[in-house]
């Protein structure tokens, strides 16, 4: 089981009548639970992705449904590893803070196991936000940059 | 899903580039193989490499549904390069991530790039190996070899290229039906497995290598404590330090 099917997990089990679910798959143990009836709580035992500076994403994950409403478009981490916003390091960023950009733009670089995975913006937009600085960790679906779509 | 499809060139800057700069024209599987590169590029130097017509320089386009496991690639390409030096009769071991070793030194590199739009992953893997080279310079002849110095005798660079590309197809296709045994074999060849090594660059970072994960990632002691590595940089304690990380 991977991230996206936990995710999905967790938001059928958030909209479900059920209060605690417990699974075990290939070694995998999940524990979800209902605090009060209203928040799920995840319990991953297992971690498919975990930094090297003791980050881990064994933490309870946000759940999109509680994020803050914005007509912004979040371009999220597809997968966990160091943020880079620019080709090498003597290069200008790919892009700045209210810069307009096109679709298919390359907006960041996720390295990952000497994985250099590019990301390009999905619509054409002003850049509104950057949340994450250069050569940093993230996480998988960690929010890294806002456009507001034109 | 991909469908071999080869581009040849005599000479070409960079392989990778040129299947970036036309990402949206190729199909899935295409193949673009260069008999010299003029700026083939790793992700830190490429001294171990002889960009000449010796050496096998190619790089594959595969369009794929995007997982949040794509480095694990890496790993299938690799068990696909030491499975078809198998068929020579060469032993090659893997230095995680992506540096393939015949007797303690560099024959072959892999670089994989991909470009994410929306729920597709245009996977981008390039692979450098020195096949024909007869010799290296003063410089770098301790960190790199060649098929042929290693087994005496010159190999056919399109057979060899078609061999591999059809075995990281198949890793690919295992590793699309979430098949990781590939996995296996990156374990049984690890380099570095059971050896001390610094993390990062940084020799205050000494770990102890335990094993390789089932996503690929490496699997470190720091202080008798498991951790899970999936940075780029591992150097060797003591040896193979220069000019390779």
């Amino acid at each position: 089981m991977d991230l996206r099917q936990i995710k999905n997990l967790m938001k059928e089990f958030e909209d479900s009548n059920i209060h605690k679910l417990e699974i075990n798959e290939d070694g995998l143990t999940i524990k979800l639970e209902k605090a009060d009836l209203i928040t799920p709580t995840v319990s991953p035992v297992y971690s498919p992705v975990v930094s090297q500076h003791n980050q881990s994403i064994n933490e309870t994950p946000k759940l999109e449904s509680k994020e803050v409403i914005s007509n912004n478009l979040e371009i999220k981490a597809p997968l966990v590893g160091t943020y880079y916003d620019s080709p090498n390091p003597d290069a200008r960023p790919y892009v700045s803070l209210n810069q307009q950009v096109s679709k298919g733009d390359t907006l960041f670089i996720i390295e990952a196991m000497k994985v250099m995975n590019e990301i390009k913006s999905p619509v054409a937009g002003i850049v509104k936000a950057i949340n994450v600085s250069d050569s940093t960790m993230v996480e998988f679906d960690q929010v890294i940059i806002e456009i507001e779509e034109l | 899903m991909f469908e071999k499809n080869l581009i040849k060139f005599d000479i070409i800057d960079s392989t990778n580039k040129y299947l970036k700069q036309n990402v949206s024209s190729l199909k899935s599987g295409t193949v673009v193989d260069a008999k010299s590169q003029t700026n083939g590029y790793g992700r830190k130097n490429r001294i171990w490499f002889d960009n000449g017509v010796n050496n096998l320089s190619f790089s594959v386009l595969l369009k794929l549904p995007i997982k949040n496991d794509l480095p694990v690639l890496t790993q299938a390409v690799a068990a696909a390069i030491t499975n078809t030096l198998d068929l020579l009769g060469l032993y090659a071991e893997i230095k995680w991530p992506n540096d393939i070793i015949i007797s303690g030194k560099k024959v072959a590199g892999i670089l994989l790039e991909t470009i994410i739009n929306d729920d597709i992953a245009n996977v981008i893997i390039g692979v450098g190996l020195n096949v024909n080279s007869t010799m290296f310079n003063d410089e770098i002849k301790h960190i790199a070899t060649s098929l042929l110095i290693e087994s005496n005798q010159k190999h056919n660079l399109d057979y060899l290229r078609d061999i591999i590309v059809n075995n990281i197809f198949s890793n690919v296709l295992k590793y699309m039906n979430d098949d990781y045994s590939f996995l296996d074999i990156c374990r049984k060849r690890s380099f570095l497995i059971g050896k001390k090594v610094f993390l990062d660059g940084d020799t205050s970072k000494e770990a102890l290598v335990s094993g390789i994960d089932q996503l690929g990632r490496l699997v470190v002691l720091i202080n008798n404590k498991e951790e899970k590595f999936y940075g780029s940089e591992v150097s060797l304690k003591g040896v193979y330090s220069q000019g390779e990380k």
